[in-house]
């Protein structure tokens, strides 16, 4: 997509930016319409946002150990730690 | 040492045996770092020593271990937040992400449209793992910051404000993280066809 030939248009870079914007702070209304018609007339930018809020779950399932295979502190390290308690 | 030490000596390396594997796949998925995770689990042990005529014996010793845990957790994410100093790891990021776009502002490549087996990704233990390899790889602030994002699914703000960091700054930083991991996914998960 050429940029800036409406003010309402927004280049990949700014459309990407948005996208990622979005998943930290919520966006005005008149980013989100922006965005939305970018993604429209996009279909890589609108595969970026896709792409964007699978990494998101995907963090939420990574930090979440309960979920996660358990791991185990080699006794190396063990050794280190109480020796360090002394 | 006196007999109080000696007594905390002995109480901590019973729960480093007890507790020590556990606190390091906590400190481990919230840091997506080894050696990171073995040092702030270690600091969490210091710190108790210290603090051990402040245990009350009839509270709950996991309970009170997490939670200097989690302290040193929020620390070191504060630390690399504020971290003013530019490494050339973060450089040589920075300069693979701005590649991303051309003075057009448009994709100087075409990123992938579809992931491979992108229905049951999350299930997937071998994307997730790959995805964890990648999140390895970011300089050690972009990575402490996206963590910190998703650490207890709070607001952004109030991550932000934990941080020490403005909220536009804690985007920007998640935003340059996710143009990075989308091209080492886009790489290293979706061979070419």
């Amino acid at each position: 997509m050429r940029p800036l030939l409406q003010p309402l248009m927004l280049s990949c870079k700014k459309a990407a930016e948005l996208t990622d914007k979005s998943s930290v702070v919520k966006l005005s209304r008149l980013e989100r319409l922006k965005l939305r018609m970018h993604n429209k007339a996009c279909a890589v930018c609108n595969a970026y946002t896709k792409h964007s809020l699978l990494m998101d779950r995907a963090f939420e399932e990574i930090v979440n150990p309960s979920k996660q295979q358990k791991l185990e502190l080699s006794g190396a390290v063990k050794k280190r730690i109480v020796d360090a308690l002394n | 040492m006196s007999n109080t030490q000696s007594s905390a000596n002995t109480t901590l390396t019973l729960w480093v045996e007890e507790y020590g594997d556990e606190m390091y796949s906590w400190a481990f998925y919230k840091t997506s770092n080894k050696e990171i995770a073995e040092d702030l689990v270690q600091d969490t042990f210091t710190s108790a020593f210290k603090a051990f005529e402040r245990f009350k014996k009839d509270s709950n010793p996991k309970t009170w271990l997490f939670t200097i845990l989690n302290n040193k957790i929020i620390d070191y994410y504060r630390s690399k937040a504020s971290q003013k100093h530019i490494t050339e790891t973060e450089l040589n990021a920075q300069s693979n992400v701005d590649g991303m776009f051309n003075d057009l502002e448009t994709w100087s490549s075409l990123p992938q449209m579809e992931w491979q087996d992108e229905e049951h990704l999350l299930d997937n233990q071998e994307f997730l793992k790959v995805f964890k390899a990648c999140i390895d790889n970011l300089p050690e602030k972009w990575r402490a910051v996206t963590i910190a994002k998703f650490f207890d699914y709070k607001k952004g703000k109030a991550i932000s404000k934990e941080l020490g960091i403005t909220s536009s700054n804690l985007w920007q930083i998640v935003h340059r993280s996710k143009l990075h991991l989308k091209k080492c996914l886009d790489t290293n998960w979706t061979p070419e066809q």
